[in-house]
């Protein structure tokens, strides 16, 4: 598995990569020593991990996630913030507290996901089902499956993501979203939304040729007629 | 006058309030004395037989002392000290009015008594009355003012008095919440950082043990004194430089400079170390390519002046999020405290540095 170390103090990054030596599974394709950096090297190698320090020059941790379109799985590294820490709510497979323990480095990889990368892979130009997508609103973060998003909703420049209960923003226009995102999985059901196919509940036929869709939390979508042709075709396949 | 003042006024101890009641009744017992004496001159100037003046004069400083010791109970009763100073006027007006008209009624009856028994008996007049109710009541009110103002005076005094005492205890109070904690973000960062130094250099790497250690013994003991050498402030600020050399390397470059004659001048604790971190913390950590650290110590004009510099931009104060705020509060309250108007300290831009400073007069 190919990880890359994003850190800017070098002793750091020697003292993770010597414990990570012995765990063979793991292997370091590049350090970064800030978020720039990053950004080219998870570019260039696609690295599946991430060990990501959350405090650095220039953009910190969060910040780089936020400019990426999906996330590899990652794990934190931070010395003392408590406040980062607690603020994320979802699904960050694990965050280590600098010095690092043996043992607490082996659990975290132990939740490592070593399944086989396939659905992770982009399919074509699109984010898989398994790709995870880093949202930041206020003071909460989460790391979001794409699979686990039921609606993207406009929301001026933005786009509202609703998954489980939670609703937050990300900096992205819908437009955006729509080109990234597998047509065989999300719909655009019309202007101001893009639902999930596999987490719809309910199809009923609406006035002028429209449809209604029940997404699975009974949240109500409606099919503009011009995108309801489509909607019946893609289904029908 | 204020609210804490009175309730100390109120809540003085049994010892002073005894030591309270015998001074009023040495004064009240000499103050008498001294109108009994002026009633006999009066009484015997004015042509009044020996006898009737002294006996008069007896009973007039018997009836005022005593009237007046009553009166004072009632004031203690309804607690009329306890009124700002302003507000005790028509109380004393109307107190004065009631004591010198029982007052004088009474010293009239016996002084028309005393002639009618031996014999020489006067005719009352209305206007005799209104002479001698005007007389006492001069009098009680003279006796209203002295002892209310000896009250207030007595107030003003002890209520200044509490001030200084609450200063006091305020200043210990602060020095001690005072306390700079060393930034945990550094002191887990340098320890990770130490323990990967033992991979590739043994001898550093115990010496950055020492100086880290060097440096949180000097965190926890500094408010033992409140000011200490220069020297041994800048030994520690170098120290902390080294250990954040082994995380920032090559994008942190620092210089001490001090002159001579200020090493042995005495600064209160941490003050440079404070200042340092947070170079480095809200300068350099966010600097990509890094930038540099630039201390310097140096007399001008019989003051120290101390500056710390780094590369970067001032940012505004977001007090809620970091500490930054708490350390320059806690350098600008110590050099307070213990300098007031004789020391500065200052945070500014200054072309591409961001600049602070503190400047300590020296006594001469």
């Amino acid at each position: 598995m190919k990880a890359l170390i994003v850190e800017d103090s070098r002793l750091a990054r020697l003292e993770l990569k010597e414990l990570l030596s012995v765990h063979q599974e793991i292997e370091v394709v590049g350090e970064a020593e800030n978020a720039e950096v990053a950004e080219r090297l998870i570019e260039e190698l696609d690295p599946d991990l991430l060990f990501l320090d959350i405090n650095m020059p220039g953009k910190n941790g969060f910040e780089l996630l936020e400019s990426l379109d999906a996330a590899p799985q990652v794990i934190f590294t931070t010395a003392y913030d408590e406040f980062a820490i607690k603020s994320f709510e979802y699904n960050a497979l694990d965050y280590l507290l600098k010095p690092i323990k043996e043992d607490r480095l082996a659990k975290a990889l132990g939740k490592l996901d070593l399944r086989s990368q396939e659905n992770k892979l982009p399919t074509g130009d699109y984010l898989g089902p398994e790709q995870q997508v880093f949202v930041k609103d206020g003071e909460k973060c989460w790391l979001v499956k794409i699979e686990d998003i039921r609606l993207f909703e406009v929301c001026g420049n933005y786009s509202r993501v609703y998954f489980d209960q939670h609703k937050p923003l990300i900096l992205r226009s819908l437009n955006q979203l729509e080109e990234r995102l597998d047509p065989e999985h999300f719909f655009r059901a019309n202007r101001q939304e893009i639902i999930n196919l596999k987490k719809i509940s309910k199809i009923e036929p609406w006035f002028n040729g429209r449809l209604k869709v029940w997404m699975d939390d009974q949240q109500e979508v409606e099919v503009s007629r011009r995108q309801a042709v489509r909607f019946k075709e893609l289904l029908s396949l | 006058m204020d609210q804490s003042a009175l309730n100390t006024a109120s809540n003085n101890t049994q010892l002073e309030r005894e030591e309270e009641n015998k001074r009023f009744w040495i004064a009240q017992l000499i103050g008498w004395a001294g109108f009994f004496t002026l009633a006999l001159l009066f009484n015997i100037l004015r042509g009044a037989p020996i006898f009737v003046s002294v006996v008069t004069a007896i009973f007039a400083f018997l009836s005022g002392f005593s009237l007046s010791s009553a009166y004072r109970n009632f004031i203690k009763f309804k607690k009329w000290i306890e009124l700002p100073p302003f507000k005790i006027f028509f109380p004393a007006v109307l107190g004065s009015l009631s004591v010198s008209v029982v007052w004088t009624a009474s010293f009239l009856s016996f002084y028309y008594a005393v002639l009618f028994i031996l014999d020489t008996p006067e005719s009352f007049t209305w206007s005799n009355a209104l002479a001698q109710w005007i007389n006492t009541f001069v009098v009680m009110f003279l006796w209203n003012i002295l002892y209310f103002s000896y009250h207030f005076i007595q107030i003003g005094q002890r209520s200044r008095v509490e001030k200084y005492k609450l200063e006091v205890e305020a200043k210990t109070a602060q020095l001690n919440l005072l306390k700079a904690q060393i930034n945990p973000h550094f002191m887990f960062n340098a320890l990770n950082n130490i323990r990967a130094l033992t991979l590739e250099d043994v001898p550093r790497s115990r010496e950055m043990i020492t100086h880290l250690s060097d440096i949180l013994r000097y965190s926890m003991n500094y408010m033992k004194t409140p000011e200490i050498e220069l020297k041994q402030e800048l030994a520690i600020v170098e120290q902390f430089l080294e250990l954040c050399d082994i995380q920032f390397e090559e994008r942190l470059r620092y210089k001490i400079t001090a002159s001579e004659a200020c090493l042995t001048m005495l600064v209160p604790p941490m003050t440079l170390q404070i200042l340092a971190e947070n170079s480095v913390k809200h300068g350099i950590a966010h600097l990509p390519q890094g930038g540099d650290v630039l201390i310097n110590a140096s007399l001008e004009d019989q003051a120290l002046k101390l500056e710390v510099r780094n590369s970067g931009v001032l940012q505004p104060a977001k007090k809620t999020k970091d500490n930054n705020g708490i350390g320059v509060e806690n350098i600008y309250r110590r050099l307070k405290l213990i300098h007031g108007d004789k020391a500065s300290f200052s945070l500014s831009q200054d072309g591409d540095w961001v600049l602070a400073s503190i400047i300590i007069k020296q006594k001469t």
